[in-house]
């Protein structure tokens, strides 16, 4: 990290480069891990540049001096401590919150002065209850804290930062009526005004409220018990006038003109034809949409709408062709940005780009572990359904090495979450290991209108899993894929046990992860799910005749299986709950079916640590081969990383691993030491050595 | 005078409940009329004084039943309505179940799985625990079916937790099926 920022320069070409020609399996240690640089963002002034970095044992906060390249760590982290945010208050200055043992949120107020940079500890902790609301950067020495006194209760206070700088905490009232039950707050600084944020229990009502500057009235901007609505303001145009991301006047979430006076909003200031809005910039002094964001073919896309703001984009999209490039932080003063350049088959890489002199200085890689790696490249499919509905899904081919299996991939929720066209290391995993991967939006998915993601309400087991059919049929179609299998999360986990009892002759196998099999259980499957308000929201989305849903439930179908299924869960699951994975295990088990089942003892709705991932999917890995029939890699040239492999799993399973199943550490051991390992091999000889010794005594 | 009270207090709320210990051999149980079996799941992040459930009687599950971890407690209690009422940690520091969702009804002459009591959070030294009660049926059957074959075959297990749940009906019909007394 010492040696930041090597200069590049954009007249040069960034097409991505791989050093690596022949595509090979990856390991999960370099697929599986964190960020190594994340968040950055630049200093007002652009002096300073903030990023959080993780890797190995440096985990923590640090500072690059933009002129000098010099670079300054801060908040060292160790597990105990998660991130949660950091910004810059003024140019020397930078508050940074995290939790500490998941249960204390602590907050530090880093005096950055370059008489301070020297010294060991330049953090101060702020004792205070409360939060961060605005760092009033155009105004010196005061930001706006949210202060929670013992009773709960908030108060909006300005605070010195000189002051907070030495450890005190000196506040002043910002306005004397804050807003009774406001939930929280947020603040404009341009138009300096405050949000407040409501739910209302007994209506079952949320509620955006504002408060001007030098007013002392909160006025209510928008009020709805419609919990799909999306409702988002963006500017504050003056005169009671907003500019609002929505989709209360039409299916789409767009850009409105808003009256908060009549509540009425005029014609759409931008309107996508096929995608939500999810993000806008407004010009606030002519109320001029600037740029609209979308997820344009599951890619994330930044439009803008003035020749002028779109130049420097054309510029990078010149340097780095292909590429998805975000802008991350932008410093107003210098113009200076930080850019992410992204791609389906790229996890990243940070630049600090300055238009004045059209230069881009390369930061950090996001996964170094991964520069010289080919990764497989993602094409969308578009499919129209038989009632003319149009589909999107993604299809991952591998590299090379194509074995010919078509990995199908539902995405969980299933109603408001997606899947999208870009870096997904669970995607790479496969494909570098010669799986084809699909990805479908079904109906239900978020990002293509309200009545598209309406349209998957109820449909468990239904329209859902038939639009999934109608992609992999024009998947099929084109590309001859004759065997498959279904593979998914929670949702997921549900829909690929659905697809392989319907369609077994294609469907080979599944494996379910963290799912829910019994789908009336979701409504007992606690005090809180038994709950009026769970049933109610839970019903509009899957529905609350229990006989169908019973009919829709892969428990009470399991007798109809085929296929040899692998069950994944965390015994800790209370989303999906476990008791779902347990119930299908028991079932599966009484029926005499062909199936495989690992429970992690301890997680939840999905892994927590990334050796976890490694682990879940090297055993995923493994299961289709195995029931496939595909070629192991024990022998050739990938089998150092299959012993590898093979190995870490044989250690899980020992007696003194993390899951003790002496029946699995010995097939892997087997495994590891056809593959080659030495270790897995001196393992195997000794085990052999203790039952003969224990036989002839 | 405050402290002595409390101690007053406390001794009879005590006095009022009685210590159920649960059952740990598997036999044919013959219940009185009017009672049932009670299954319970604990989960508790630290250990346990007492757990306190009152209702048709007033009873306690012991210190020794509660240790951090989980398990399944086996009790006989008379048929009605009960609610988990106090979790204690010493006999003057505890915490007070509140809400509807952690009562139960037990049925005479059947074991009545109630759900699992799960602690979460509990401490020494104040702040809030939380508490659920969830619905782990299949953990339930597999206990009874390795640890009280006995039981279960002379009595059935019926669900008494939260919601409604078939799933037991529905685990006895596999048997039927793998036998193949259902076709």
């Amino acid at each position: 990290m010492k040696q930041l920022l090597f200069v590049l320069l954009l007249s040069a070409s960034f097409g991505f480069c791989s050093a690596g020609t022949l595509a090979q399996p990856i390991t999960g240690e370099d697929l599986f891990k964190p960020n190594r640089i994340s968040l950055p963002e630049l200093s007002p002034g652009g002096k300073y540049l903030a990023a959080y970095l993780n890797e190995g044992d440096e985990r923590g906060i640090f500072i690059v001096d933009v002129a000098t390249g010099k670079y300054y760590p801060l908040l060292n982290f160790d597990r105990n401590n998660r991130l949660l945010g950091f910004t810059w208050v003024d140019e020397d200055t930078l508050y940074a919150n995290y939790m500490v043992f998941e249960r204390f949120f602590t907050q530090e107020i880093i005096d950055l002065t370059p008489s301070n940079l020297g010294k060991k500890s330049l953090g101060h902790r702020i004792q205070e209850p409360g939060y961060l609301l605005d760092p009033l950067r155009h105004q010196s020495d005061q930001i706006l804290y949210v202060r929670t006194d013992e009773d709960g209760e908030n108060e909006i206070v300005t605070a010195s930062v000189s002051n907070m700088r030495i450890g005190k905490f000196t506040k002043e009232t910002a306005f004397k009526h804050p807003h009774e039950g406001a939930l929280r707050y947020s603040y404009d600084p341009d138009s300096s005004t405050y949000f407040s944020y409501h739910w209302d229990e007994e209506k079952e009502t949320s509620s955006v409220w504002y408060l001007e500057h030098n007013q002392n009235t909160w006025k209510q901007l928008f009020s709805s018990a419609d919990r799909d609505l999306h409702f988002k303001w963006l500017a504050n145009l003056g005169n009671q006038q907003f500019a609002v991301l929505t989709n209360v006047a039409s299916d789409r979430i767009a850009i409105y003109h808003y009256d908060a006076r009549t509540g009425e909003f005029g014609q759409p200031l931008y309107l996508h034809d096929r995608y939500d809005l999810v993000d806008a910039e407004i010009d606030r002094s002519t109320g001029d949409v600037v740029s609209v964001s979308f997820f344009d073919h599951g890619r994330y896309s930044t439009k803008y709408l003035f020749s002028d703001s779109s130049r420097d984009l054309h510029l990078l999209q010149q340097a780095f062709p292909g590429k998805q490039i975000l802008t991350l932080s932008v410093d107003k003063l210098s113009h200076q940005r930080v850019v992410g350049v992204f791609a389906d088959d790229d996890p990243g890489t940070i630049y600090l780009f300055d238009p004045a002199t059209r230069r881009a200085e390369l930061i950090e890689y996001i996964n170094p572990a991964l520069v010289d790696t080919k990764l497989a490249r993602t094409e969308v499919i578009s499919v129209v359904a038989e009632d003319g509905i149009a589909l999107e899904g993604f299809l991952t081919k591998p590299q090379s090495g194509n074995n010919g299996v078509l990995l199908v991939m539902p995405h969980g929720g299933p109603i408001g979450m997606r899947d999208y066209n870009d870096f997904n290391p669970e995607v790479q995993y496969f494909a570098s290991r010669g799986y084809s991967v699909l990805r479908v939006n079904f109906r239900g998915s978020a990002g293509y209108g309200r009545t598209f993601a309406d349209a998957g309400k109820t449909q468990f087991g239904e329209l859902i899993e038939r639009d999934i059919g109608t992609v992999v049929d024009a998947v099929r179609e084109r590309f001859g894929y004759r065997q498959a299998c279904a593979i998914g999360l929670s949702y997921g986990g549900y829909s690929s046990v659905m697809l392989t009892l319907a369609d077994p002759d294609f469907y080979q196998c599944a494996v379910a992860m963290y799912g829910v099999y019994d789908l009336p259980l979701i409504f007992s499957a606690s005090k809180f799910k038994a709950s009026e308000s769970f049933r109610k929201t839970m019903s509009e989305i899957m529905g609350d005749d229990l006989d169908e849903l019973k009919a829709r439930s892969p428990l009470y179908l399991a007798h109809r299986l085929e296929r040899p299924i692998l069950l994944i869960a965390g015994t800790e699951d209370e989303i999906a709950d476990f008791e779902h994975s347990n119930r299908m295990k028991y079932t599966l088990q009484a029926l005499g079916k062909e199936f495989e089942y690992h429970f992690y003892p301890g997680e939840g709705h999905g892994q927590s640590t990334y050796y976890g991932d490694q682990h879940q999917f090297a055993l995923i890995d493994d299961f289709i081969r195995r029931k496939l029939g595909l070629d192991d890699f024990t022998s050739g040239t990938f089998s150092a990383i299959v012993a590898d492999e093979s190995l870490r799993l044989a250690q899980s399973f020992d007696d003194d691993g993390y899951y003790p199943d002496a029946q699995r550490a010995q097939y892997f051991y087997s495994k590891a030491a056809r593959a080659g390992s030495f270790e897995a091999r001196e393992k195997l000889g000794l085990d052999y050595s203790d039952a003969t010794s224990e036989g002839e005594e | 005078m405050v402290r002595l009270l409390t101690v007053v207090l406390l001794s009879l709320v005590s006095a009022c409940s009685f210590k159920a210990n649960s059952i740990k051999q598997d036999g044919h149980y013959s219940l009185a009329p009017g009672e049932g079996l009670v299954l319970i799941g604990v989960e508790t992040n630290i250990d346990l004084l007492k757990l306190t459930v009152v209702g048709e009687e007033n009873i306690f599950l012991p210190w020794e039943e509660l240790q951090q971890g989980d398990r399944y407690l086996l009790v006989e209690l008379q048929a009605g309505d009960y609610k988990f009422s106090r979790i204690s940690l010493t006999s003057t520091h505890y915490y007070s179940v509140h809400g509807a969702g952690f009562s139960f009804r037990v049925s005479p002459g059947t074991v009545n799985y109630v759900g699992d009591f799960r602690i979460q959070n509990a401490n020494w030294f104040g702040g809030p625990a939380s508490f659920s009660l969830i619905n782990q049926s299949s953990l339930a059957l597999e206990f009874m079916e390795e640890n009280f074959p006995q039981v279960m075959s002379t009595m059935p297990l019926t669900y008494a937790g939260p919601g409604t749940d078939d799933f037991f009906r529905f685990a006895q019909s596999l048997g039927a099926e793998a036998t193949g007394e259902g076709q």
